[in-house]
C-alpha cells in the first residue's frame, strides 16, 4: 500500500511534466502529404492533388502502376521503375486520399459514384500523360488496384492495351467480399489480433485523419503476422495507410456494390494474370474463377510469394511481366 | 524475455491481485477479493485481481487492483494494469448505485512500436443487487493520457518519426450490464455490452466487450 501510495503520485508528476507531443500533428506520427509538403511530386486532377512519379520516354508506351489498398500507397511498388529502362513511361499515383496524396474527408467516398471517382482519376491521370492517341497504354495492378484496373478497363475498354493483374480480390462486390471472408478471417487468441487492436485504446476517440492513418499501420501487424492467411513474408515498405478511404470505400462497396465485368467481353487484348503460391486464400481455382470474365488470360503462378507479389515476388513478377509487356507493345 | 517476466511476476505480485465487480450486499468490511476471470475487450485476455474493502460503517469502499495479459505468442509484452478505488454512493431496497475511479497503465509491443500508456477511468453502475444475485447496469469513460512511443518497422518507413511522449488523444465509452450471482463466499460475474470511441465515430474494431471473473471473498 504504501508503495503504490508512492508510485501514484510519481506516475502523474512524470505524466505531466514531460512535454508532449500532439499526436494529430501533421508530420508527428504519419508523412506529411502532397498539400503539406510541396516537396513532393504531385498534380492535381480532377478536384484532388495526387501524388505523381514518373520514369522513362514520355513518348514511350504509358505503364500505369495501380497500388492496393484501398487506402495504400505505391511504395512497395517502386521496383517496377525498372521498366522505365525496357521502354516503358512508368507512371506511379496514390490514389485519392491515400499514401501520400491530399487526405479527403469521408463525405468524398459516400454516394454511389465513389468508385467511378476513382476510375475518373485515373482517367485524368492517364490523359495527363498521353502524348498522342496512337501511344499504348498498360495498366498494372496489384490487388484492389488490379480490380481498379479493371473497372477502368470496363469502361474505357479502347484505352488499354493491355493489363497485369495480380491478385485481385474479385470483380465484382459479391467475389471480393468472398475472398475477404477467407483472407481476414479472424484468428482468435492470437498475437497477431493483439498486435493489431490493443493500442486502439491507447489513441482513441478521436476521428481526427493523422491519429486513424496511424492506427491503421497496426492493421498491418496482422496481415503480415507469422503464419498469416495470404502468405506475406514480412512487412513491406509503406508510406501511410489512408484510413478513411479505406473504410469509407469499403462501407461504400457494402452499401452500393459494384460490378467490373459488365463490358468486359468486349475487351480483345490478353491479359496476364497472377497469383501467388503462398497465399491460401486465393490458389488456382479463385484464380481461374476471377479471370474468366476476361476473354483472353494468361495466368500465372508466382513461386515463393504471398499477396504482395510486386514486393515479395518481384524476380519472377518481372520476368513475366517484361515477356508479356514487350509481346502487347 | 526470461526477465521480462520475472519483472512481471515481481510486478503483479508486490501489488497483489486485483479486485473489481462488487456485490455490496456480499461483502463486509476488512474483508479481501481475489479474483480471476477472462475476457474480450479489444481483444483477448485473462486477469488477476485483488480488492480489500475499507469503509468507515456507514459507506463501503473498496480499493483494487487488476492486471490483464493478453492471450497470443508472447505473453508478457503486451499487459494492462488497472487501481482503482470504488464505493457505493446510494442504496435502498436493494437498488444501488455506485462509483469507481481507477488509474490505468498499459503496455504494448509489436515490431512496429512499443508504447506506455496512462490512462483513467471512471465507471458508474446502477443495479438491483440481493445477497444472492444481482443485475447492474454500466457506463464506463476509459480516457488515454499520455502515452510514450518507441518506434520499431515505423521508423523504416518514416525515419522522421520521433520516440517520446504523446498527449492525451481521447477515449472509449462503454454501455453494458452485469449479472452475479454469489454463494457461500464465492461470486461470479459476467459483463457484457458494446463500446464506442468519445465522438462515436473512431470505434474499437470490435465494438463489443464481455468479461467473466470468479472472485472468493477471504476474511471475516
Amino acid at each position: 500500500m504504501r508503495k503504490t501510495k508512492f508510485i501514484f503520485p510519481f506516475l502523474l508528476v512524470l505524466l505531466f511534466s514531460c512535454r508532449k507531443e500532439d499526436a494529430a500533428r501533421p508530420g508527428a506520427l504519419v508523412p506529411l502529404t502532397v498539400d503539406q509538403n510541396a516537396s513532393l511530386p504531385s498534380l492535381h486532377l480532377n478536384g484532388t492533388q495526387l501524388h505523381v512519379e514518373s520514369h522513362g520516354n514520355p513518348s514511350d508506351p504509358l505503364l500505369v502502376v495501380i497500388h492496393g489498398g484501398p487506402g495504400s500507397d505505391y511504395r512497395s511498388m517502386l521496383n517496377l521503375k525498372a521498366f522505365a529502362k525496357e521502354g516503358f513511361h512508368v507512371i506511379f499515383y496514390d490514389q485519392r486520399g491515400s499514401g501520400l496524396s491530399k487526405r479527403e474527408d469521408a463525405g468524398s467516398f459516400r454516394g454511389e459514384n465513389a468508385v467511378r471517382l476513382f476510375i475518373d482519376d485515373l482517367h485524368a491521370l492517364i490523359t495527363h500523360f498521353r502524348v498522342s492517341d496512337t501511344q499504348k497504354v498498360f495498366l498494372m495492378g496489384h490487388s484492389w488496384g488490379a480490380m481498379l484496373a479493371t473497372g477502368y478497363i470496363n469502361q474505357h475498354p479502347d484505352q488499354v492495351s493491355g493489363a497485369v493483374l495480380a491478385e485481385p480480390g474479385g470483380l465484382t462486390w459479391t467475389q471480393t467480399s468472398e475472398y475477404l471472408s477467407r483472407s481476414n478471417k479472424v484468428r482468435f487468441f492470437s498475437e497477431a489480433l493483439s498486435d493489431m487492436t490493443f493500442p486502439e485504446q491507447f489513441f482513441a476517440g478521436r476521428s481526427g485523419h493523422e491519429i486513424l492513418d496511424y492506427k491503421a499501420s497496426f492493421a498491418s501487424n496482422y496481415e503480415n503476422a507469422p503464419g498469416n492467411t495470404i502468405g506475406n513474408a514480412g512487412h513491406y515498405p509503406f508510406w501511410r495507410n489512408g484510413a478513411v478511404a479505406f473504410k469509407t470505400l469499403i462501407e461504400n462497396a457494402d452499401t452500393y456494390g459494384f460490378d467490373f465485368t459488365t463490358h468486359l467481353q468486349q475487351y480483345a487484348p490478353k491479359v496476364l494474370f497472377l497469383y501467388s503460391e503462398l497465399n491460401t486464400a486465393y490458389g488456382p481455382e479463385w484464380a481461374k474463377t476471377v479471370s474468366s470474365v476476361y476473354p483472353r488470360t494468361e495466368l500465372r503462378l508466382i513461386r515463393n510469394s504471398g499477396h504482395e507479389i510486386p514486393y515479395f515476388g518481384w524476380a519472377d513478377y518481372y520476368s513475366f511481366s517484361l515477356t508479356y509487356l514487350n509481346e502487347m507493345k | 524475455m526470461k526477465l521480462r517476466i520475472i519483472f512481471l511476476l515481481t510486478f503483479f505480485v508486490h501489488h497483489l491481485l486485483p479486485a473489481q465487480d462488487v456485490n455490496w450486499r456480499t461483502v463486509e468490511k476488512n474483508q479481501h477479493l481475489v479474483a480471476a476471470g477472462f475476457g474480450g475487450d479489444y481483444t483477448f485476455y485473462y486477469l488477476g485481481s485483488y480488492g480489500y474493502v475499507l469503509g468507515n460503517g456507514a459507506v463501503p469502499v473498496v480499493i483494487g487492483t487488476d492486471f490483464s495479459l493478453l492471450f497470443g505468442e508472447d505473453i508478457a509484452d503486451d499487459w494492462k494494469w488497472r487501481t482503482s478505488l470504488q464505493t457505493e454512493l446510494w442504496n435502498r431496497r436493494n437498488f444501488s448505485f455506485s462509483l469507481k475511479s481507477s488509474f490505468v497503465f498499459r503496455r504494448y509491443e509489436s515490431s512496429l512500436a512499443r508504447m506506455y500508456n496512462t490512462g483513467a477511468e471512471i465507471t458508474l453502475l446502477a443495479g438491483y443487487l440481493k445477497p444472492k444475485w444481482g443485475i447492474t447496469a454500466l457506463a464506463n469513460y476509459d480516457a488515454a493520457l499520455a502515452t510514450h512511443i518507441k518506434h520499431g518497422e515505423l521508423k523504416d518507413s518514416y525515419p522522421e518519426i520521433r520516440n517520446g511522449w504523446y498527449g492525451a488523444t481521447g477515449g472509449n465509452l462503454k454501455f453494458g450490464a452485469r449479472g452475479n450471482l454469489s454463494f457461500k463466499s464465492w461470486n461470479t460475474y459476467l459483463t457484457a455490452g458494446k463500446h464506442f470511441g468519445q465522438d462515436f465515430k473512431d470505434n474499437p474494431t470490435f465494438p463489443f466487450f464481455i468479461e467473466l471473473n470468479i472472485q472468493k471473498r477471504l476474511g471475516k
